[in-house]
């Protein structure tokens, strides 16, 4: 079968700093990724490279078998959609108006959002529990309302494949479960596929199937949760010793003392 | 579409008042009905050719100016993600004011001059626009900073070319100075202008709304950014030269029109554009008539009108809008 997302060769990297060098990826449809690594260590930009939204120096990204960059815009955000990780409130709009941009790809040149587009907007909003903001205004919300509204504007957007820039940023421990669970519920009942960029070991051990480490220095590590995610990799991914305890619930991790 | 609706009948209803008004006052007042039968033609009489030959082609060239100011800076709102982008706040009108002037003194006159204050306006929005990025995004502190310091830039030379210009040729180059009305007849460029404006920019509308969230955020949603933001810039830069060309670097309309329907009807650039066309075109007109009849028979430069307009009127919103 063909994987939703494949990169071919991948090489990138921002300024001298190597980000990864022939990487070869495969996300299988209904996969959950999370992507690891330390800060500034290219995490967003590979996120954005596999949304076709930054060239990458040298291989390809290939969206359901075709390049990324090939594909019509507009059809290519009905399949591909991403969560950025930071909003722009220049000229802020309702929070239930900011939900419906997501309609925008599917909608023509005079075209204005339909009945039924406001009905997936406000089942998106209502689905991250910020329904009853609706008439408010984007820019008057805290910082996690904020994230919920970007991940709302994606789930409106409705793509095959979410791409998220540390969806759970800003969240309380309660928003955090609740958010992934809803994701986890979008690729398991919905058929969708998801790739997110995480900071939390212990919530990417349980809301992903497989994990992409960036070591720095185009050094990567890819597999299944099972396989990659163990102290040892983890004390060298983020170069402070981190530490596993054996629970009822899995195995958690937990950065030890120096 | 439902929601469009009623600000723009609205917008609607209040260009039709200040054309009106526009029609009606000056140094002679004309009664409703005598301007009616002057316009559809019944009389002909010297109201008649009062209310034709000179206060309607004036009105024309005020409300395609204002709306032409009014739709720049929309644009130059959304290309510049910064709610305080205008073409006089930028230098953009310096910039064509200040081309015209030195086409003026090196003799050049008729559609000659009208070019250069294009190729102004072009060049001085080229310089913000290009100075202001730098490596990264359009920051909102180096953005206005360069348009002001472009701005200052421009009035420098305007001071020194009024200073070396003939006498004969001062009260010519004062018009494109403080803006003014009077002098043009033919408003067919204006007209032209607009309509075209309006008729490239409305379908992108939604582009716009997309947008205005930021870069990434508007490519990831499918809009051609790089190519939009060029007709953006082409067309404001455009708009704001045939405006100064037809009536001199008149301020605030720009800011003030499209920041007034933010704040009224919010910021959906479907009901903003035809809106900020409406209302620019209106207030620009109801300037120029108090400019025209508040000291008669002295006639004030529209310039000061609208800044004295526009200013308070400004802050009253901004102040209600942050209490709200």
């Amino acid at each position: 079968m063909t994987p939703i997302l494949e990169t071919c060769g991948l090489h990138l990297s921002i300024g001298d700093k190597l980000i990864c060098r022939d990487l070869n990826l495969q996300v299988q449809r209904g996969e959950r990724w999370g992507v690891l690594g330390v800060n500034g260590v290219g995490k967003t930009t590979l996120l954005l490279t596999l949304a076709g939204l930054k060239t990458p120096q040298a291989g390809s990204v290939l969206l359901d078998g075709t390049a990324v960059n090939e594909l019509p815009k507009r059809k290519a955000a009905q399949r591909c959609g991403v969560m950025l990780q930071d909003s722009d409130d220049a000229f802020p709009t309702s929070v239930l108006e900011t939900a419906l941009i997501g309609r925008h790809p599917y909608l023509h040149l005079w075209e204005w959002e339909s009945a039924e587009d406001e009905a997936i907007a406000r089942a998106a909003l209502q689905a991250v529990g910020i329904a009853d903001l609706a008439q408010r205004l984007s820019n008057t919300l805290s910082g996690g309302e904020r994230r919920r509204l970007a991940l709302a504007t994606l789930l409106t957007q409705d793509p095959d494949l979410m791409l998220l820039d540390e969806p759970v940023n800003h969240l309380d421990l309660h928003h955090q479960i609740d958010v992934l669970t809803l994701l986890t519920q979008r690729v398991t009942q919905y058929g969708k596929t998801s790739v997110m960029v995480l900071h939390d070991v212990n919530l990417a051990a349980r809301y992903c199937d497989a994990l992409l480490l960036l070591f720095g220095n185009g050094e990567v590590l890819q597999g299944r949760v099972g396989e990659v995610l163990h102290a040892e990799n983890l004390s060298r991914l983020y170069s402070h010793p981190v530490r596993s305890v054996a629970t009822p619930e899995g195995t958690l991790f937990y950065p030890g003392t120096v | 579409m439902k929601r469009a609706a009623l600000p723009l009948l609205s917008l609607a209803c209040l260009a039709l008042i200040s054309v009106w008004l526009a029609l009606s006052f000056g140094s002679v007042h004309t009664a409703w009905s005598s301007v009616w039968q002057a316009l559809i033609g019944n009389t002909h009489d010297l109201s008649a050719d009062l209310v034709l030959q000179l206060r309607l082609p004036r009105a024309i060239n005020a409300f395609t100016t204002g709306a032409l100011l009014a739709l720049a800076g929309t644009l130059m709102q959304v290309l510049l993600r910064n709610p305080l982008a205008d073409p006089y706040v930028l230098g953009i009108s310096g910039g064509a004011a200040a081309a015209a002037l030195g086409a003026l003194l090196l003799g050049i006159g008729g559609l000659w001059l009208n070019a250069a204050a294009s190729v102004g306006a072009l060049l001085s929005m080229l310089i913000v626009f290009g100075l202001a990025r730098g490596a990264g995004s359009w920051s909102s502190q180096r953005l206005l900073l360069t348009g002001v310091i472009v701005a200052a830039g421009w009035g420098a030379l305007i001071g020194f070319l009024l200073t070396v210009s003939p006498d004969r040729q001062l009260r010519g180059m004062l018009f494109w100075l403080m803006g003014d009305l009077s002098g043009t007849e033919t408003y067919a460029v204006g007209v032209a202008t607009l309509v075209l404006g309006l008729f490239l920019i409305l379908p992108l509308a939604r582009n716009l709304n997309v947008m205005a969230r930021g870069e990434l955020t508007a490519r990831s949603l499918g809009v051609p950014v790089a190519s939009l933001r060029w007709q953006l810039y082409v067309l404001a830069s455009l708009m704001t030269a045939v405006a100064v060309m037809t009536a001199g670097s008149i301020g605030f309309v720009g800011l003030v029109a499209p920041h007034m329907l933010r704040l009224m009807v919010g910021n959906d650039h479907r009901i903003l554009l035809p809106g900020a066309a409406l209302l620019g075109g209106s207030l620009l007109l109801l300037a120029d008539t108090v400019a025209r009849t508040a000291l008669a028979p002295q006639q004030l430069p529209v310039g000061v009108v609208t800044a004295f307009i526009g200013v308070p009127l400004f802050l009253y919103l901004l102040s209600r809008a942050e209490r709200r």
